[in-house]
């Protein structure tokens, strides 16, 4: 366990005469490792002949603990990716024993994820891919690399289900069972996924004719991961005909594996869900939250499979009002940069921001000593027309009340909202944000990186996928030319971060 | 005033003595904070000062250290005197948010050393800022600039590196 570290040198600069060295760590006493004297030669780089150039960084001293403490910080995946392709030394810190499931997991939950851009379905059939930077995106987000339909030559009847870890899932219609593909933009591989046994074709007679309609998810995999090859699908579908109702099935596919569909539920037509299940409000540790507009929210258990209303207390409710959901992590525990503070940093707190007419309530989940916790309302703003015309950067001199308040997107710490007006056939959208922390209201300034009032799919930049890489066998590379850098993913990713707080 | 004031010697590695406050670097350092308390019995009889030998901090950086913990820890100082070259400008949400940024704006060597010290000395303050501005240097850089700030040598094959490039060419 005691990691050895420290160097020999020839020419020993000032600041190296030390070679066996004391060091306390910053963690708790249980992992510090106390006063432990260590010479070690590991590094070749000291194993120079004399005489020739020292090489001046010190950053081969830095012991891996410390490193690793140092690539935490590290905010965007794309920056961890590079580092850790520095040196050997570098990557096995971030691999770990366990191929960085514990560190990306850790450094995922420091940081607020990275957004690249967003998926729309358009009405009328196709989709597209509205990038949050100003610059061209790479053909790659625009699926140009899934099959085309024999007919038509494109790609345009496959729409946008889902968006999660770096992939996204397709589906061909909304109105009948249907076939998917899931796919990962940034390798350009896909995989397709027959529908459901049991669902019928929409081809096939009979099924078009009744109300039909499926909500599909895209959750992690078993072990917590996800990857084209890796990944779980939840496939919630109502049918009128009386034999089938309502169904939960579940694809999972694990590495090596070639999924199967399992069915999880089978009951009568539900009809709380008839007006489907509305939108993802949020993905916290794992859990998916799903924000309906009549109010309510539902939560997939983890375990159970199913999906449980979460409780909160009576909403106030006028028919004809809609409610929209965003589900967030408070931004307290990732505000504090140290990562391995003693004592430790309070456990995040999921907090559920709901907007319904002009009316913005905060729910938190207060935490019992035994037991899951109740949800209380802790903050709300009755009229979020007055509330915002103080803010800096609202659209107009004139007093307008906003014709509807929507939560159109959540991250650490806050929620996004658009408010919308039409005045004499002139359409406004305006962007602010709400802190949960704080409680108060700021305006976008990015407004960009969310996509107005319509529903989307945020795609999110994947943390790295080099540790998968690495342990397979190795292959004998086709060439091995040097490599050439690729700028136009390069910068487009690069320019998608940071997004760490909406202003 | 001077009999309340108690004072604290630090000998760095390379023999250099620096005064100190002890109230203040009690305050900062939990590391020297414990050697003053296991010096204390002996020190209440003879009323002297102490020296304390801090074996693995250089001259320079411990003087960067004292700096940084004078500026932050010394309560009297931070509110007597406004500032002497601290700007302070409106948006800053700390009044010594331009002075970290100037203190961490060192070459890498300085700044590893800094690390070091912090973590020995146990500042977590300082620890957080320097590591969070070694993170900043890598940020934004590609693979070859970042070996060539921190003077890494690639370790890796050719095939290996191929293979990496092969899966996350997006990446680079």
């Amino acid at each position: 366990m005691a990691e050895v570290f420290g160097h020999f040198r020839h020419q020993p600069m000032p600041h190296s005469v030390v070679v066996g060295v004391i060091r306390s760590s910053f963690r708790s006493a249980s992992t510090a490792r106390p006063w432990t004297w260590s010479v070690s030669t590991r590094n070749p780089r000291w194993w120079r002949r004399a005489g020739e150039e020292e090489p001046r960084c010190v950053v081969h001293d830095v012991p891996d603990d410390l490193l690793r403490l140092i690539l935490l910080r590290l905010g965007s995946p794309l920056w961890l990716f590079r580092a850790a392709c520095a040196c050997k030394r570098w990557r096995r810190i971030v691999d770990g024993d366990d191929r960085g499931r514990a560190f990306l997991r850790l450094a995922s939950s420091l940081h607020p994820p990275a957004v690249v851009g967003h998926y729309q379905n358009n009405v009328g059939g196709g989709r597209r891919f509205v990038p949050s930077s100003s610059l061209p995106a790479p053909s790659c987000f625009s699926l140009d690399f899934i099959p085309k339909n024999v007919v038509t030559g494109t790609t345009e009847h496959w729409q946008v289900a889902d968006c999660h870890g770096g992939l996204v899932l397709l589906r061909e219609g909304i109105g009948f069972p249907s076939d998917l593909i899931i796919c990962d933009p940034l390798t350009r591989r896909y995989r397709r996924i027959h529908r459901p046994p049991g669902q019928g074709s929409w081809r096939s007679p009979g099924v078009a004719a009744g109300y039909y309609s499926a909500n599909i998810f895209l959750i992690d995999g078993d072990d917590g991961n996800i990857s084209v090859s890796n990944f779980r699908v939840l496939y919630r579908s109502d049918d009128d005909d009386e034999y089938i109702g309502s169904q939960l099935d579940m694809f999972s596919m694990a590495d090596g594996g070639f999924g199967n569909w399992r069915v999880l539920r089978r009951s009568q037509l539900d009809d709380r869900y008839r007006d489907g299940f509305g939108r993802v409000a949020g993905r916290i540790d794992g859990s998916l939250y799903l924000g309906l507009h009549a109010g309510v929210v539902t939560v997939l258990d983890k375990d159970k499979l199913e999906f449980c209303k979460v409780d909160l207390p009576p909403i106030r409710r006028d028919d004809g009002e809609r409610s929209t959901f965003a589900v967030v992590n408070n931004g307290a525990a990732a505000a504090g940069t140290d990562p391995t503070t003693s004592p430790p940093s309070p456990p995040p707190v999921v907090c559920i921001v709901h907007v319904h007419g002009q009316t913005l309530e905060l729910f938190r989940r207060r935490q019992v000593v035994h037991g899951t916790g109740e949800w209380v309302l802790e903050h709300s703003i009755p009229k979020l027309s007055r509330a915002t015309r103080r803010l800096p950067g609202y659209p107009d001199h004139k007093r307008f009340w906003w014709q509807t308040v929507e939560v159109i997107a959540g991250g650490t710490g806050f929620a996004v909202l658009s408010a919308w007006v039409s005045d004499r056939g002139r359409s406004m959208t305006w962007l602010f944000s709400f802190n949960v922390d704080t409680m108060e209201l700021q305006p976008v300034t990015n407004e960009a990186a969310y996509c107005g009032k319509t529903m989307a799919s945020t795609y999110t930049m994947p943390w790295p996928r080099f540790l998968r890489a690495a342990r397979r066998p190795l292959l004998k590379p086709k060439s091995t030319s040097p490599i050439k850098a690729n700028p136009p993913i390069f910068q487009f990713l690069e320019a998608s971060y940071p997004r760490a707080c909406p202003t | 005033m001077a009999s309340e004031k108690k004072v604290v010697f630090l000998r760095s590695s390379d023999g250099e003595a620096f005064e100190v406050s002890e109230e203040v670097i009690s305050a900062a350092s939990v590391t020297i904070k414990g050697m003053i308390d296991e010096e204390s019995p002996s020190r209440a009889d003879t009323a002297a000062t102490t020296t304390l030998a801090i074996p693995n901090v250089t001259a320079a950086t411990l003087s960067r250290v004292l700096h940084y913990v004078n500026k932050h820890f010394d309560a009297a100082a931070v509110v007597g005197r406004p500032d002497d070259y601290i700007f302070c400008a409106p948006g800053d949400e700390h009044p010594l948010a331009r002075f970290d940024d100037d203190f961490v704006d060192v070459d890498n060597d300085t700044l590893i050393d800094l690390v070091h010290a912090a973590e020995y000395l146990h500042i977590k303050k300082l620890f957080d800022l320097t590591c969070k501005a070694v993170a900043d240097k890598l940020k934004g850089r590609t693979i070859d600039q970042i070996r060539e700030t921190f003077g890494i040598v690639n370790d890796y094959t050719v095939e290996e590196e191929v293979e990496v490039y092969r899966e996350n060419s997006w990446a680079f």
